[in-house]
C-alpha cells in the first residue's frame, strides 16, 4: 500500500486513464510484458524446489498460465505425497488440484476425498474451507453436483464472518456447481463498496494482491455462471486493473499466480476487458509514433484492429493544441497502430489523448487515455554569437564581436575589473528553423592554466534569446582574484533535444584588481614540511698554534724565575736529610701529583680520600720540620 | 723626573731588602707575569672554556695573593702586626692555603 | 551433581555461540519497502558473503533500536529508504549521529525523492542533498535507455576520486547513476568527492526551467561522497539507490551516440566502496613502536641531548585475510616538546618496518616521539611515545679542549712553583747581613 504512494507520478488525467510513472526498472509497460512474464516464470521455478506443497501448488498452476512445460515431476509429486501427512482442507485441495496437473501418476489415496466430504458435513466451516474441500473432491475425480446443504453452509459462513477474504472464497465456492450462486451474486456490490481507492486510480482491497486477486477473479467466475452483469462498473474495473499491473514486480509464487490469474480473467471474461495503451516508439525525426494497444496479458484483444483516433496533442508547459482528431493506421502488428504528427510540430513534452473505439462493449479502458510523450529535437546555431567587453559604466551599444559556430573568436579578448563581459545569442530548432528554450544554456569560464572552473547561467532575453552580463570586479570573489586566460564555453541541452551544445566561443584575459587568493588550504593529507634541528654553533676556538704558542709562553715566566733566583744566588743549605724534610716535601710533591691524577682521571671523593692519607702524613712532617726550624731561628 | 724615582726605588730596593725577601719577590714577579700571559691569550681568543680561564686566572691571581701575604708575614719590619704568628706558621697557612686552591682549581678547570 | 555439570556444559556453550555470532559484522538495513530487498540482490548477496550479518527492517518500523544499555546491537548500518518521512522507533538522526560517533559506519543511499529526514542526516555529515524531485541531469552524457529527461547518467570513471583504495581501480566501464545531486563544503577537509560529475552536468528539477542558480552545477556535481570521522568512523553517501541496484550491476552501458560497454563498472565500484565503508580496507594499525640509542637494542631511562637515536615502526593493513605489513614511502616521525623540533620522513627498511636515525636536540625536557599518519581513504594512525631528554652530566662535557692549553699550563706550573718554592724557602740559608756589620 505504502509503496504505491511513493511512485513517481507525472500527472494524473481523468478517470479513466491508465497512466503509469515510469518505474525505476526500466522502461515499464502497463501490462504485463514479455519481460514480466519472464520474471514471474523465475519465481515459479523457485517456488517448484520448496517442499511446501502451497508454493508448489502456485508454482505449477502459474507454469500452466504461462503455457510452460512442467519440469522434473518426480521431485514435485514426492514432496505432495510428503505433505499429505499434513492434515487440513487446504493441504489436501492444494496436493488435489496440482496432483494432475504435475504429471503424477495414479490417484490419491481415497482417504483424502472421505476426509474433505466429511469436512462439508460439519457445522461451522469456513467459506475457505468449503471451496477447498469441494475443488479437492472435485480434482479427485468426484462429480460434484448442486447441494443445497452447502449452500446453506456458504451462507452460514459469511454471516459469521464477512470479512473480504471470506466473501472472495465464498464466491469462488458459489461459482461451483454445488449452487446457482444467485444469493452471493446480489451482494457482489456490497462487496466492492468495500474497496479502497488510492490515489484516484487504483482500487484495491485491505490484504494486499492475493486477496484482491480472489475476490475479483470470484466476481467475475459467479457472473459467468450466472450470465448477469456484476454490478462492478467499468470505470470500476478500470481502476482495478490498474492496481493489478503495478504489483507485477510480486516475488512470491502465491502473489505472481494471483496475479496471472485474475488477469486472465480480466482478458477472457465477457463482462470487462480492459484495454491499455501505450507508446511503443516515437521516431522524431520522421515525425511519426506508433502505439501499442493490448489487453492486460499483452495480447492483441478480440476484435483487433479497432478504430483509433488521437483526439488532442497539446503542449504541457503552455496548454496550446498543436493537433486534434487525427487517425491512427493500424499496422501489421495486430497490437500496434502509427500516426504521423503534423508537419512543424516543434520538440517538447505532450499530451497526447488517445481514444480507442471498439465495437465491443466489454473491452474498457479505449476512451481517453491521457499519455506524456517528448517528440525530440535538435539544435542549432545559426546565428552568430555576440561577446564584447564593455566599461561599466558605458551605456551605450557596445560594439560587439561576431562568432559563427563552430568557430572561436580569433583574438583574445582582454577584460579588466572595471568591465563586464557581454555575451548575446540564440538557439534554433534545427527542423523548424524558430527559437527554441532549453533547459540548460549556461556559460562555463575554464582557466587555462589552473583548469579552475565557473559557471554562469545566462538568462532570456526579449527576443527569446540568451543573454550574460558578466561583471568582472563584482565576482572578482568567485574568481578568487585569478587573472589570466579563461576559456570560455557555451553549453546547452534539454531533454528533449538529441543533440547537445558544447562551444568554446572564445579566450578571455582577465585580470583583477586585488591580489590573487588562492583557496589552497593545507591539505590534512598531504606530506608536512621536514624540519632539521638547528643546533647551538659552538663557540669559535682558536687555531690550535696560537693556543700552543701560549702555552710555551706560560712557561717563560718560569724560566725567568729561575734565571732570577739564579742571579740572586740562593742556596738550599740548610737542607738537612731528614725524615719530615723528605716526608714534607715528597708529601707536598705527590698531593701535587695526586691532583694531576685527579684532573686526569679520579673523581673528587676519591681525590679527597687520598688527599686525606697524604694529607695526614705532609702535615705531620711539615710539623715537625717547621718546628725544628722555628726552633733553629730561636736559638 | 720619573726615571730619577725609579732610580731610586731600585737602589732602595735592592739594598733594604733581605735576600729572603727578594727570593719571594722574584716568586712573585713570575706568577704576575703568568698571570698576565693568560689575560693577553684570553683578549685575544675570548673566553671559550670560561670554566678553565678562569681556573687558570684566579689559581694565578691567588697564588699571588697568598705569596703577597707570605712575604708580609715574614718580612722582619712587620713582626710586631704579627705578633702571635711566627713565619713558620704562615708558611704553613701559605702551603695549606695553596693545597685547598689547587684541589679547587683542578676541580674547576675541567 | 549431573544437573551441575549439564548446565555448565550448556552455559560454556552458549557463550560460545554468542561470541562466535557477535563478529564485527552485524548490520542493520533499513529499506523504504521490501522490494529493495529483492531489486538489490546482488548488492546484499556480495555482503553476505563476505560474512555480514544482515537485519533487514522497514526504516519506519516502530521496532527500531540502535543501542540498548549504552552499547550498540550493531556495527554497520545501511539506509536504502530514501523517501522515508521520519524514522521509526529509537531511530532519528540523532541516533544515528550518536551511532557515528560511537563509531559505526553508515552507508545512506538517496534518491531524486528523498525526503527531508535524509536531507538533516546529510547536512549533519558535510553533504547537502537537492531539494525533492531534483536530480542530477546532463544532456551531455546520458545512457540510451533513459527514458526522456536525460537523468540516467554515464558517470566516467576518470571523474572518481584518485584513491584505489576508497572506489578501486579507475579502469573500469562507465558507472550509470541516476538520482539527486549532493554538493559538499571544500572547505571541510574530512569530506571526501568520491564521484563528481562532468562539467556539462547540474543538478535541477528536471520539468522546471531554471529560475535560480542551480544547487550544484559542473564538477561540483557531487554523486557520492564519503567522511572519514576523525574517530575513523566511515560515512558514505549515494545520491542515487539505484547505483546499488541489481538493474545497474548488470546493465550495459551506452553514451548517446557512443561506444557500448556489455556491463557497467557499477558492481565494481559499490563492491570497494562496501568494502571501505565497513572497514574492510583502508585500516592500518601501528603493531608496534621501538626506540633506543644508536647501537643499543634498549631504550635507556632518559635520553640525553644530543643523542642518536633510532626509532623504529611495524605498521600493519587489514586485508581479507587478516594483518599485513604496509608499506608507504611518506611516514613522518615528529620530535615534539609543544612544537615539534625535528620532523623527519621514515625510511622502510623491512617491509612494513620503518626507521629514522636522527640527533636529539639540544635543548632538553619532555619530547613525544609522535607518528601521525593520515592519507586519503585510510585510518588516521596515530602513535605517541613519551621520552625525556635530560641536559648533559657535568661529567660529559668536553674536556682537555686544544685552547685552554695555557691555562692548564699555568695551573700546573703553578703547583710546580710552590713546590720548588718550598724547598728554596725553607732550606735557604741567609748569609750574615753586610749592613749590620758595616
Amino acid at each position: 500500500m505504502a509503496s504505491l504512494i511513493k511512485f513517481n507520478i507525472i500527472c494524473t488525467f481523468g478517470l479513466l486513464s491508465t497512466l503509469l510513472a515510469t518505474l525505476c526498472f526500466g522502461l515499464e509497460t502497463p501490462y504485463i510484458s514479455v519481460q514480466d512474464k519472464e520474471r514471474l516464470k523465475n519465481v515459479f521455478t523457485v517456488g517448484l524446489t520448496t517442499k511446501d506443497a502451497a508454493s508448489i501448488h502456485y508454482s505449477v498452476l502459474g507454469y500452466k498460465l504461462l503455457n510452460q512445460k512442467i519440469p522434473d515431476s518426480k521431485e514435485i509429486c514426492k514432496v505432495l505425497t510428503d505433505s499429505l501427512s499434513k492434515e487440513g482442507a487446504d493441504t489436501y485441495f492444494y496436493v488435489s488440484s496440482t496432483w494432475k496437473e504435475a504429471g503424477c501418476p495414479g490417484t490419491l489415496p481415497p482417504s483424502i476425498s472421505k476426509y474433505l466430504s466429511s469436512l462439508l458435513l460439519k457445522d461451522g466451516i469456513s467459506t475457505s474451507d468449503i471451496y477447498h474441500a469441494v475443488e479437492g473432491l472435485r480434482s479427485n475425480g468426484q462429480t460434484i453436483t448442486k447441494d443445497p446443504k452447502i449452500e446453506k453452509a456458504i451462507q452460514a459462513a459469511i454471516k459469521k464472518d464477512d470479512s473480504v477474504s471470506s466473501l472472495g472464497y465464498a464466491l469462488h465456492a458459489a461459482s461451483l456447481p454445488v449452487t446457482d450462486g444467485v444469493f452471493l451474486f446480489d451482494r457482489i456490490e456490497d462487496i466492492i463498496f468495500q474497496a479502497d481507492e488510492v490515489d484516484g486510480k487504483y482500487l484495491q482491497f485491505e490484504g494486499g494482491l492475493s486477496i484482491t486477486g480472489l475476490v475479483i477473479s470470484g466476481i467475475y467466475k459467479l457472473s459467468a455462471k450466472v450470465n448477469k452483469t456484476p454490478a462492478i462498473s467499468a470505470e470500476q474495473a478500470t481502476k482495478f486493473s490498474n492496481y493489478f499491473v503495478t504489483r507485477k514486480s510480486v516475488q512470491t509464487p502465491k502473489g505472481a499466480w494471483s496475479l496471472l490469474n485474475v488477469l486472465q480473467t480480466l482478458t477472457t471474461n465477457k463482462f470487462h476487458r480492459p484495454i491499455v495503451v501505450s507508446v511503443r516508439n516515437i521516431d522524431s525525426v520522421k515525425g511519426v509514433m506508433s502505439i501499442d494497444v493490448t489487453d492486460l496479458l499483452g495480447k492483441a484483444p478480440t476484435g483487433s484492429p479497432f478504430p483509433v483516433t488521437l483526439d488532442s496533442l497539446s503542449r504541457i508547459s503552455d496548454n496550446t493544441v498543436v493537433a486534434s482528431k487525427i487517425k491512427f493506421e493500424p499496422l501489421t502488428e495486430k497490437t500496434s497502430y502509427q500516426i504521423k504528427f503534423p508537419s512543424g510540430t516543434s520538440s517538447g513534452v505532450y499530451k497526447a489523448v488517445i481514444s480507442v473505439t471498439p465495437t465491443d462493449q466489454a473491452i474498457i479502458g479505449g476512451a481517453n487515455n491521457a499519455i506524456e510523450i517528448r517528440i525530440t529535437g535538435q539544435l542549432a546555431v545559426t546565428d552568430p554569437l555576440l561577446i564584447a567587453a564593455v566599461d561599466s559604466d558605458h551605456f551605450l551599444q557596445p560594439k560587439y564581436n561576431k562568432v559563427v559556430f563552430p568557430e572561436k573568436l580569433p583574438q583574445v579578448l582582454e577584460i579588466d575589473s572595471h568591465q563586464r563581459l557581454a555575451l548575446r545569442f540564440n538557439l534554433k530548432e534545427k527542423s523548424s528553423g524558430k527559437p527554441i528554450i532549453v533547459h540548460q544554456a549556461f556559460v562555463r569560464l575554464s582557466h587555462s592554466v589552473t583548469g579552475q572552473e565557473l559557471i554562469f547561467v545566462s538568462e532570456k532575453d526579449s527576443n527569446n534569446g540568451y543573454k550574460l552580463d558578466l561583471d568582472i570586479g563584482a565576482k572578482s570573489n568567485e574568481f578568487g582574484s585569478l587573472p589570466g586566460v579563461y576559456n570560455l564555453e557555451i553549453i546547452a541541452g534539454d531533454s528533449v533535444l538529441s543533440n547537445s551544445l558544447q562551444w568554446h566561443v572564445a579566450d578571455a584575459k582577465l585580470s583583477f584588481s586585488g591580489d590573487a587568493k588562492p583557496k589552497t588550504t593545507q591539505s590534512m593529507f598531504s606530506v608536512k614540511p621536514e624540519i632539521k634541528h638547528l643546533f647551538r654553533e659552538p663557540e669559535k676556538r682558536p687555531p690550535v698554534f696560537v693556543s700552543n704558542l701560549f702555552t710555551g709562553l706560560v712557561f717563560v715566566p718560569l724560566i725567568i724565575l729561575f734565571i732570577l733566583w739564579f742571579k740572586l744566588g740562593i742556596n738550599v743549605s740548610n737542607f738537612s736529610l731528614r725524615l719530615s724534610t723528605l716526608g714534607f716535601h715528597l708529601g707536598l710533591g705527590s698531593i701535587f701529583a695526586l691532583f694531576v691524577c685527579f684532573w686526569l682521571k679520579l673523581n673528587m671523593f676519591e681525590t679527597l680520600k687520598y688527599l686525606l692519607v697524604i694529607g695526614v702524613i705532609t702535615f705531620l712532617s711539615a710539623n715537625k720540620l717547621l718546628s725544628s726550624i722555628a726552633a733553629k731561628h730561636k736559638s | 723626573m720619573i726615571t730619577t724615582v725609579l732610580g731610586k726605588f731600585f737602589r732602595e730596593y735592592s739594598q733594604n731588602t733581605s735576600k729572603r725577601l727578594k727570593i719571594i719577590d722574584c716568586y712573585l714577579l713570575y706568577v704576575f707575569l703568568t698571570g698576565i700571559v693568560q689575560f693577553i691569550y684570553c683578549c685575544l681568543v675570548g673566553t671559550f672554556p670560561f670554566n678553565s680561564f678562569l681556573s687558570g686566572f684566579i689559581s694565578a691571581v691567588s697564588s699571588f695573593i697568598l705569596a703577597v701575604c707570605l712575604r708580609l708575614q715574614v718580612n722582619p719590619q712587620n713582626k710586631l702586626q704579627f705578633a702571635k704568628i711566627s713565619p713558620e706558621r704562615g708558611f704553613a697557612d701559605f702551603i695549606v692555603a695553596h693545597v685547598i686552591l689547587h684541589l679547587v682549581v683542578i676541580n674547576f678547570i675541567g | 551433581m549431573g544437573y551441575r555439570h549439564v548446565y555448565l556444559v550448556f552455559l560454556s556453550v552458549f557463550c560460545a555461540h554468542l561470541a562466535l555470532v557477535h563478529s564485527e559484522n552485524e548490520t542493520l538495513v533499513l529499506l523504504d519497502n521490501l522490494a529493495i530487498k529483492e531489486t538489490h540482490s546482488m548488492f546484499f548477496k556480495s555482503l553476505k558473503e563476505r560474512g555480514y550479518s544482515l537485519t533487514f527492517k522497514l526504516a519506519d518500523d516502530a521496532g527500531l533500536l540502535l543501542s540498548k544499555y549504552g552499547g550498540f546491537l550493531y556495527d554497520h548500518l545501511i539506509i536504502f529508504a530514501p523517501s522515508v518521512e521520519e524514522f521509526g522507533g529509537a531511530l532519528s538522526v540523532q541516533a544515528v549521529a550518536e551511532f557515528i560517533d560511537g563509531g559505526g559506519n553508515v552507508l545512506v543511499a538517496g534518491s531524486s525523492m528523498s525526503g527531508d529526514i535524509l536531507r538533516e542526516l546529510a547536512s549533519e555529515c558535510g553533504f547537502e542533498v537537492d531539494e525533492e524531485g531534483a536530480a542530477v541531469i546532463d544532456h551531455h552524457n546520458y545512457d540510451v535507455k533513459d527514458q526522456g529527461k536525460h537523468t540516467l547518467i554515464v558517470a566516467d570513471p576518470k571523474n572518481l576520486i584518485d584513491a584505489p583504495v576508497i572506489v578501486g581501480s579507475r579502469n573500469i566501464p562507465p558507472l550509470l547513476y541516476q538520482g539527486t545531486g549532493l554538493i559538499a563544503d571544500s572547505e571541510n577537509p574530512l569530506v571526501l568527492q568520491l564521484l563528481t560529475g562532468d562539467s556539462t552536468s547540474y543538478s535541477y528539477i528536471p520539468d522546471q526551467p531554471i529560475k535560480e542558480y542551480p544547487h550544484a552545477v559542473g564538477k561540483n556535481t557531487l554523486m557520492l561522497a564519503a567522511l572519514q570521522a576523525r574517530n575513523n568512523a566511515r560515512v558514505v553517501f549515494s545520491g542515487a539507490l539505484y547505483f546499488f541496484s541489481d538493474e545497474a550491476f548488470t546493465s550495459p552501458v551506452q553514451k548517446n551516440g557512443g561506444k557500448k560497454f556489455e556491463v557497467s563498472g557499477n558492481r565494481d565500484v559499490a563492491t570497494a566502496l562496501s568494502k571501505w565503508v565497513f572497514k574492510e580496507s583502508g585500516v592500518l594499525r601501528v603493531k608496534s613502536t621501538s626506540h633506543h640509542k644508536v647501537g643499543e637494542k634498549q631504550p635507556p631511562a632518559a635520553y640525553t641531548i644530543m643523542d642518536d637515536v633510532v626509532f623504529s615502526l611495524e605498521i600493519e593493513r587489514k586485508t581479507s585475510t587478516g594483518w599485513v605489513p604496509h608499506d608507504a614511502d611518506d611516514v613522518q616521525l615528529e620530535f615534539v616538546r609543544i612544537d615539534p623540533f625535528v620532523r623527519t620522513t621514515l625510511k622502510r627498511t623491512k617491509p612494513g618496518h620503518y626507521e629514522a636515525v636522527f640527533k636529539i636536540p639540544d635543548v632538553y625536557g619532555v619530547y613525544q616521539f609522535k607518528v601521525d599518519y593520515s592519507r586519503i581513504g585510510y585510518t588516521t594512525l596515530y602513535s605517541s611515545t613519551q621520552v625525556s631528554v635530560r641536559p648533559l652530566e657535568h661529567t660529559q662535557y668536553e674536556r682537555f679542549i686544544a685552547s685552554a692549553y695555557p691555562y692548564y699550563a699555568s695551573a700546573f706550573s703553578m703547583m710546580f712553583g710552590v713546590f720548588v718554592f718550598s724547598f728554596v724557602f725553607l732550606h735557604f740559608k741567609d748569609e750574615p747581613s753586610k749592613t749590620k756589620q758595616e
